[in-house]
């Protein structure tokens, strides 16, 4: 071992987790080294300090009992949560996932722009179904020398819970200066549409951070509740304030439908603390009253009992609920709403009792098999947790029914079991299929590269299950073959491993030394497992340390051609940034400081990139110790709010308020996790939204490579 | 009952006399368990008036709990982890949106001038670095488990430990 080794490592040893060889090589590191062995003995008594009984409870009994005595009860969390297991299977239909995710970032809103913004002028401003729009656009920066582009949509309908449809509805062409000019007609079905604006090669996507949004109106000249419904679905996890409005403009316009109440409580309640929430409760009861005694009065349909059986449970009316839940489904027993309080019942009744929920969920599913998507999709989730593969392939099947796309992750989940794989291999197959041909779901946001990039991804994850899958099948030529094809769809570490395991478990070691060496070589695999994987690979080829490091090398250089050759070369649209510290000083930064600069922009309100701030943190804190540049901008305007969320979740990677727009306007940037990677030059050589690349593509430009510590 | 057949009496048969009713056996287990129970619950919310309120949550409920306890293993271990869950549950709760814009730092400042213990290091973690190392160092969860108490992945679970640690060191002056 060269240098001290890492406190990660000096930890697991002390906690007596390390193993095998990185024990053994702590241990004798530790012998001669004076300082480590007092930082494994301080960790110890630190550990030691902390569980040492030191409270005592202060309370007696009589507390207890006098609570009992009263009649109170409490239903404590018994049961324990359910923990994934950790196969390594498991890994590649989460990364599924991811790459699902990818094609659907998050955006964040942006309220104005500097110089470059867009503007994108919509006339009627209240249109009806199937209108044809007219459009008048400015152009930003990176679409204004265009002859003609082309405007797409995201579009919902009016079956809620559906997933919404991108289609192109239009194009512009260029008048004079900077304006475009056109038209585009909106589906019949679409109530409510996000627009954006495109090169006809799709390079470059302008979203204006999705704020160009199409509300259907009626005849009435009110935009329809479906259409309010539907956006505020798509808005409310990106930007909490517009959702909030949404909701009163809800109950403004339409008082007599529960579900405007139910989504305006849901936001009033939202952030308020509990023992407020009494108060609230009241203001909203003699609405809840008002709406159950008209419903009392007329004939009212499936979804409007729905919706008043979710307000009044959310209101915690439990009686008034469950006697309208009694009435939708004894009026309406086949209706989606009606089928869908079922399955509520059943998950109510049937608490911690899975095989009984399920036997509930099927004669739901029975009962009317065209219109049970509800029953579907919990009873496929239920198989999952049951782990039973015969009950994984009925529900997979009717959970297909409604949501066909779902079928290659079924076929990943399937493939695990021998009595279920080959209706999983039939998925995967069909899931590469679809990814082969042309596509046309690509997301609203995504340029046709980075549309490509998640299929390809897709595909070598649906190629490497099926390659094992293959092998496990006792085909172990067409498996290779198979995994050969995965390892065409780009630099993908975990893939490496699948494949080199199959090989591995052939006998083919050459085969298994390259794809092994590509894993190791990745930037991101830990040095404690790069050695691990060489000692195993090394005891079944007589590997010598010669052989292992020119294999390591020619995948460094494999993994260089592959990201440089695809990387951009292009000046941001400003050099200076002038910027703000969660402390409130002001900040300036010049992006041509010949310095490797990493800009990750982040925002608290967008889920994907909250959960990846754990992993910037400690992605900043690894490259920052080796001379990287680190830059973290947030959409916050309040920077105290940003201090108290550093101090509240333990970050501290570099990060500033971007009061004049600079940072946002200099990488053109409207979505959120999203990161540039610059060169030396200051030009930006990668743009992306996973954290984990971030590490791989400063690694290529001249930063570190390996051996960074692992948490 | 009498104290000398009470203390003679192992957890197993207080647990089948609380289940039949038996308040006196509850009492027992109360005495036996309260402080194990409070001290969990202490280290991981690191605010005595919670921990109070996961103390007298889980002997209020526990008749009921005991129905789902199947004398797997220790109940000593047991009534700990139900402890553990349900003062997971206050957390959650109080952080259940991450903008929550009352969200007040409740956990003690450590006066400079003197040295500070690594308890009290501890507890003057942010919410969300507390609770993982607790959870692992001190309560044995592994990542996995941590992740599926929390809803976080348990890479992110092990990334937490790691800041902890690093936030830890600095406060304790670790070499």
């Amino acid at each position: 071992m060269i240098g001290h080794p890492s406190f990660h490592r000096l930890r697991a040893f002390a906690r007596g987790e390390s193993t095998g060889r990185a024990h053994a090589a702590v241990a004798k590191h530790l012998e001669g080294c004076a300082r480590c062995r007092t930082r494994v003995r301080s960790i110890r008594d630190i550990v030691d300090s902390v569980r040492a009984p030191a409270a005592r409870a202060p309370i007696g009994f009589d507390a207890i009992a006098a609570r009992a005595a009263a009649g109170e009860r409490v239903l404590l969390p018994v049961e324990e949560p359910r923990v994934t297991a950790p196969r390594h299977r498991r890994g590649l239909i989460a990364a599924a996932a991811v790459a699902v995710l990818i094609a659907g970032v998050v955006v964040i809103d942006v309220p104005e722009a500097g110089a470059e913004k867009s503007e994108l002028w919509i006339t009627p401003e209240a249109p009806r179904a199937g209108a044809t729009l007219s459009l008048r656009y400015r152009a930003t920066t990176r679409l204004d020398d265009e002859a003609r582009l082309v405007v797409r949509a995201r579009y919902y309908t009016a079956d809620r819970g559906g997933p919404p449809q991108t289609v192109a509805i239009g194009e512009l062409l260029r008048t004079d200066g900077a304006w475009f000019e056109g038209s585009a007609k909106l589906p019949d079905s679409a109530v409510y549409a996000v627009l954006a604006i495109e090169d006809p090669d799709a390079d470059f996507v302008d979203t204006n951070a999705e704020r160009w949004q199409v509300l259907v109106h009626g005849d009435d000249g009110r935009p329809l509740f479906d259409a309010l419904f539907a956006r505020m679905g798509d808005v409310r996890m990106r930007n909490t304030r517009l959702a909030d409005e949404i909701t009163r403009s809800m109950v403004a316009l339409y008082p007599e439908r529960p579900g405007a109440w139910y989504f305006r409580y849901g936001e009033a309640t939202l952030d308020i603390p509990r023992d407020a929430v009494d108060s609230v409760r009241a203001e909203f009861r003699p609405q809840l009253e008002r709406l159950a005694g008209a419903a009392r009065m007329a004939a009212v349909g499936p979804d409007h009992l729905w919706y008043l059986i979710m307000f009044a449970r959310a209101m915690g009316e439990r009686e008034i609920a469950d006697h309208w839940r009694d009435e939708l489904m004894e009026r309406y027993p086949t209706e989606r709403p009606a089928l869908q309080q079922a399955v509520f019942r059943a998950a109510e009744s049937h608490s911690g009792d899975l095989d009984g929920y399920l036997a509930t969920l099927d004669s739901i599913w029975r009962s009317a098999p065209d219109e049970a998507i509800q029953a579907a999709a919990s009873g496929w989730q239920a198989a999952q947790r049951l782990g039973r593969p015969e009950l994984l392939l009925r529900w997979s099947e009717r959970i297909e029914a409604f949501r066909p796309a779902w079928a290659p992750h079924n076929g990943l989940l399937l493939v695990r079991y021998p009595e279920t794989r080959a209706e999983g291999m039939d998925r995967l197959r069909k899931g590469i299929a679809a990814l082969d041909a042309p596509g046309d779901d690509r997301p609203l946001g995504s340029s046709a590269a980075e549309y490509e990039a998640t299929r390809r991804r897709t595909a070598g994850l649906y190629l490497a299950a099926l390659g094992r899958a293959l092998l496990e099948a006792g085909r172990p030529r067409a498996a290779l073959d198979t995994l050969d094809r995965a390892l065409e769809t780009g630099w993908n570490p975990e893939l490496f491993r699948a494949v080199a395991d199959a090989r591995l478990a052939l006998g083919d070691t050459a085969g298994a030394l390259r794809a092994f060496a590509r894993f190791v070589a990745d930037p991101t695999t830990s040095a404690a497992f790069a050695d691990s994987l060489r000692a195993r690979l090394g005891a079944a080829a007589a590997l010598d340390g010669a052989d292992w490091q020119a294999a390591v090398a020619a995948a460094r250089d494999e993994l260089r051609r592959e990201l440089l050759g695809a990387s951009l070369n292009r000046a941001p649209l400003r050099s200076r940034l002038r910027l703000q510290e969660p402390a409130g000083a002001a900040h300036e930064v010049r992006l041509d400081e010949g310095q490797i600069t990493v800009v990750a922009f982040w925002s608290r309100y967008c889920p994907p990139s909250f959960r990846q701030l754990d992993e910037l943190d400690d992605i900043a804190d690894r490259l920052t110790r080796h001379g990287v540049r680190f830059i973290g901008i947030t959409d916050e305007e309040d920077a105290a709010a940003v201090a108290a969320l550093f101090e509240r979740e333990g970050l501290s990677f570099p990060t500033y308020l971007d009061p004049e727009r600079d940072a946002r306007n200099a990488f053109d940037n409207r979505s959120t996790p999203s990161y540039a990677v610059l060169d030396t030059n200051g030009r930006i050589r990668f743009t992306g939204h996973t954290a984990a690349d971030i590490v791989r593509q400063v690694a290529v430009l001249g930063g570190p490579w390996g051996g960074l510590p692992q948490p | 009952m009498h104290e000398q057949a009470r203390n003679a009496l192992d957890d197993a048969e207080l647990v089948r006399r609380a289940r039949a009713g038996s308040v006196d056996a509850l009492a027992e287990l109360y005495a036996r368990h309260a402080d194990a129970v409070y001290d969990a619950a202490l280290r991981l919310l690191a605010a005595p008036a919670d921990a109070e309120d996961v103390l007298q949550d889980v002997f209020v409920g526990l008749v009921d709990a005991l129905e789902k306890y199947e004398e797997r293993g220790a109940f000593g271990a047991w009534i700990r982890r139900v402890a553990v869950r349900r003062a997971l549950m206050g957390l959650r709760r109080e952080r259940r949106r991450v903008d929550a814009p009352t969200a007040v730092l409740k956990t003690p400042v450590p006066d400079p001038t003197r040295r500070i213990t690594a308890r009290e290091a501890v507890a003057a973690l942010p919410d969300s670095l507390r609770v993982v190392f607790v959870l692992k160092e001190v309560e044995g969860y592994s990542h996995a488990e941590i992740g599926a108490q929390l809803g976080i992945t348990p890479r992110a679970s092990a990334l937490r430990l790691h800041r902890a640690w690093k936030v830890l060191r600095n406060r304790v002056g670790m070499p």
